[in-house]
């Protein structure tokens, strides 16, 4: 703070202080017990170094320092005053003044200063000897300089509940921590949060867990709390050592560390003999904790010890992610949804553009398309979530079901960490409980039976989840008796599901057991076999977006294979024409789009329109009738069909035109709006219009009605 | 009268180095030279209808010193913020300050960014 003004200022204000303090120094040789004085002097002294600090006046700032420590001594009774001390004094006094008010420079000024730095110290005792000579300005605070080495530290901060009333912001203190370097979790606790009436706005609440990664020292993680730290409940704790220094570019940290490294690390074994071991250990595929206590490097105790501290690390590494809000998850969807939906009517405004022009907007928008989608698959792999917990709560459910039952089942779990939605998976467990329960009531037989058929004695249920094409994959397997189709025949003609001459295949009559009100148990059991359930399973699947189909061998088991969507907020669509109105088709359904040839459509009673596709015939449904739109097309040879596919049944959707194909974010239409089963969503297009979605499943089933 | 800065310190350099070094955040300085003098000046301010967004107070001061001016102030004043002016040598008086209800410190001597950075953290 150079600053001119500043100079004469403290020029005006340091002459009245020397005169003050040679008046005072004076008189301490007659009052020497006279704290007033005493502490007067220590104070001009004081601000004397304070003052030339701001100034520039470094050389002073730096010998009042001293001069400082040396009266503070007197002051607390250390060192006695006697001529000697006033002396020392008065000659420092004189060389300040000499220093700031003499305009020619003195030759003899640092060697002057040195010798009274000289008195000075000795007057003080070397041991309390507080700044060297020559060195610079203390180093200030909030500018922080650091060590090379980075650091990590977990501090947990419970503030009083009334800091408020001191002027502290906790957020302030969090502030500070940032500019020491990296926040890198900041968990906080609400759970002291009293109900809104209860609350005091004045009050904090709140208690925060932080990780903080910073190049500098304890004391100085330490200085940020100093406001605060004694009143209140903070917690610092040097935790380097349980990150790994390697961070990984993506940022993640190591979330384990390997038994060897923290054995070395432990000083248990040496670095180089563990590169022996880990050859070793490629060799004879052991465990590294058996080969280091065979070879005696390592007691078992030390193997266990370090095998706790991997589990610690484990565990205070996993605590390294940032819960949050599902809600907010959905929003951010929402948000992308709408970003989408701003890109399609961008696509739109391209196409009517002149040409020149239209081609650098179009590569724009290109590269803002690729963002997007990235953009999409991260939150879609935030919102991801393995199955395996899911999986792990019907271990209990299948153990005490088949317990009742007096089964023996044994339990095997595959794919546990495959990946589903959030969404899906909080929907599917009901579901999958009911096929369970199945299982383990209707296939599985008691152990007697099984060992009479010769299979093993216990029976095993697996539950199993994959990703294949796209989809998710679940199933559920039991080597139970498998389902009796003739027995589910006979059912089916009892209830006037089918009629009695008619030859059903498999496949029909397995999906006769997602038939409402169909049940084949002998016996109701207390469990399953009500028959309510099945069709209620399948309608929640299909709400997923999903299919279930049934796989059976009688007498071997049962397959329940569930396939489920990866994502329920976006999907591929094709957007086709009737009439006025645009309608959108699930692209994952969709096989081709095809012209057909008036030889190729017939009508058969009973059956409808018929069209005949790649040898086979298949039903025509003509969409603009079925949502009662006016089609622009009468007849399908004029028209264009799309072949779509559901559950392996082939349909042909007779529409106008097709006008492209983009990624919609399906919106949920109100409730009280009943929709067509045909229909499962709307969205909205790029132009703002909307656009309703077709529901290929629900619409083939309301075909076949 | 808006939002006031109030700046207590004996030495007249300390007090219009500050002022000078707030002059980049628009807010008012205002200059007292010891405790006192200071609470005299605060409660003329808040009577006019003003308000006080920080006081900036050093420690060791004739008539009445930091501490006491911070206790005294904190009868009248939970919430503005009180930073303590101190040097490298007297940290224990922070110590001090804090108990009396401070809410943070600068050391002397400060750069006028340090002290600008300070100011922007307490007063929003």
């Amino acid at each position: 703070m150079g600053d001119s003004g500043i100079a004469e200022i403290f020029m005006n204000e340091s002459r009245e202080i020397i005169g003050n303090l040679e008046s005072d120094i004076v008189s301490l040789e007659e009052r020497s017990d006279d704290e007033e004085l005493v502490n007067g002097i220590f104070r001009y002294f004081h601000t004397l170094k304070g003052s030339s600090g701001i100034a520039g006046f470094n050389t002073i700032y730096e010998f009042t320092h001293d001069l400082e420590n040396l009266f503070d001594k007197v002051r607390s009774g250390e060192i006695g005053v006697c001529a000697e001390l006033t002396d020392l004094l008065l000659s420092s006094l004189d060389w300040i003044k000499s220093e700031i008010f003499d305009e020619e420079v003195d030759e003899n000024s640092s060697r002057i200063r040195e010798d009274l730095t000289v008195r000075l110290k000795s007057y003080m005792g070397t041991s309390s000897v507080t700044q060297k000579k020559g060195e610079e300005l203390p180093e200030q605070r909030v500018h922080y300089s650091g060590t090379e080495t980075e650091k990590f530290f977990r501090i947990t901060a419970k503030f009083r509940e009334d800091i408020f009333t001191f002027g502290i912001d906790p957020l302030m203190i969090l502030e500070d921590l940032s500019l020491l370097g990296e926040i890198e979790i900041n968990k906080v606790n609400k759970s002291s949060l009293p109900d809104l009436f209860d609350m005091d706005p004045h009050n904090c609440y709140l208690t925060w867990d932080i990780i903080l990664k910073t190049e500098h020292d304890f004391e100085k993680v330490r200085d940020v709390f100093i406001f605060v730290s004694d009143d209140n409940d903070i917690a610092i704790e040097d935790v380097t050592s349980e990150h790994s220094p390697e961070v990984p570019g993506d940022g993640t940290y190591k979330t384990e560390k390997k038994l060897g490294e923290i054995l070395v690390d432990q000083g248990v074994i040496r670095s180089e003999d563990l590169e022996e071991i880990v050859k070793l250990q490629e060799n004879r595929n052991e465990k590294i904790g058996d080969i280091v206590v065979k070879k005696g490097l390592a007691s078992t105790k030390q193997v266990h010890d370090a095998l706790q501290e991997q589990d610690r690390i484990k565990k205070k590494v996993e605590v390294s992610t940032v819960r949050v809000d599902s809600g907010k998850l959905d929003n951010l969807m929402n948000l992308l949804g709408e970003i989408v939906i701003g890109q399609a009517a961008l696509h739109r405004i391209a196409d009517e553009m002149e040409e020149q022009r239209a081609f650098s907007f179009k590569n724009a928008l290109y590269s803002l398309d690729r963002v997007t989608r990235e953009f999409q698959e991260q939150i879609m792999s935030i919102r991801m979530i393995p199955i395996g917990p899911t999986f792990e709560q019907f271990k209990r459910f299948i153990r005490d079901t088949a317990h009742n039952l007096g089964k023996d089942i044994k339990l095997k779990i595959e794919g546990a960490d495959t990946e589903l939605d959030k969404t899906v998976i909080e929907k599917i467990g009901d579901p999958l409980k009911h096929m369970i329960r199945n299982s383990i009531d209707h296939g599985i037989e008691p152990s007697d039976e099984r060992v009479k058929k010769g299979k093993p004695e216990s029976g095993t249920l697996t539950l199993k989840a994959y990703h294949q094409e796209g989809n998710v994959y679940i199933d559920i397997v039991d080597d139970g008796r498998g389902v009796n189709l003739s027995k589910v025949r006979e059912k089916a003609i009892a209830k006037g599901l089918i009629s009695p001459d008619e030859s059903s295949s498999r496949e029909k009559l397995l999906s006769i057991l997602f038939n409402p009100g169909f049940s084949t148990a002998e016996q109701v059991g207390d469990l399953s076999g009500r028959g309510v359930g099945m069709d209620v399973v399948k309608t929640n699947i299909e709400e997923l977006r999903g299919a279930i189909e049934i796989k059976t061998n009688e007498g071997e088991g049962t397959l329940v294979r569930i396939k489920l969507p990866l994502t329920l907020a976006i999907i591929e669509g094709m957007l086709i024409g009737i009439g006025n109105s645009i309608l959108i088709i699930p692209l994952l359904s969709v096989t081709e789009t095809i012209q057909i040839k008036k030889d190729d459509y017939k009508t058969v009673e009973g059956k409808g329109e018929l069209i005949l596709v790649r040898g086979e015939y298949v039903s025509l449904i003509r969409l603009g009738e079925l949502f009662g739109l006016e089609a622009a097309c009468e007849d399908p040879w004029d028209a264009l069909i799309v072949i779509v596919e559901s559950d392996g049944k082939r349909v042909g959707l007779m529409i106008d035109e097709l006008i492209g194909q983009q990624q919609v974010v399906i919106k949920s239409i109100e409730n009280h709006i009943t929709l067509s089963r045909a229909l499962s969503g709307a969205t909205i297009l790029g132009d703002g219009r909307v656009a309703l979605i077709i529901d290929i499943h629900g619409l083939v089933e309301e075909i076949r009605k | 009268m808006g939002k006031v800065i109030m700046v207590i310190d004996d030495s007249p350099t300390i007090r219009v180095s500050v002022e000078i070094a707030l002059k980049s955040t628009g807010v008012e300085v205002k200059q007292a030279e010891n405790g006192q003098d200071a609470l005299d000046k605060i409660k003329e301010i808040t009577d006019a209808g003003g308000e006080i967004a920080l006081c900036i107070s050093d420690i060791n001061m004739p008539v009445m010193n930091g501490i006491d001016f911070i206790k005294e102030f904190r009868k009248v004043d939970k919430f503005t913020p009180v930073v303590v002016l101190t040097t490298e040598a007297e940290k224990e008086t922070i110590q001090k300050g804090k108990e009396a209800g401070a809410s943070g410190w600068i050391i002397k001597p400060f750069q006028a960014e340090d002290l600008v950075n300070v100011v922007k953290r307490f007063v929003k």
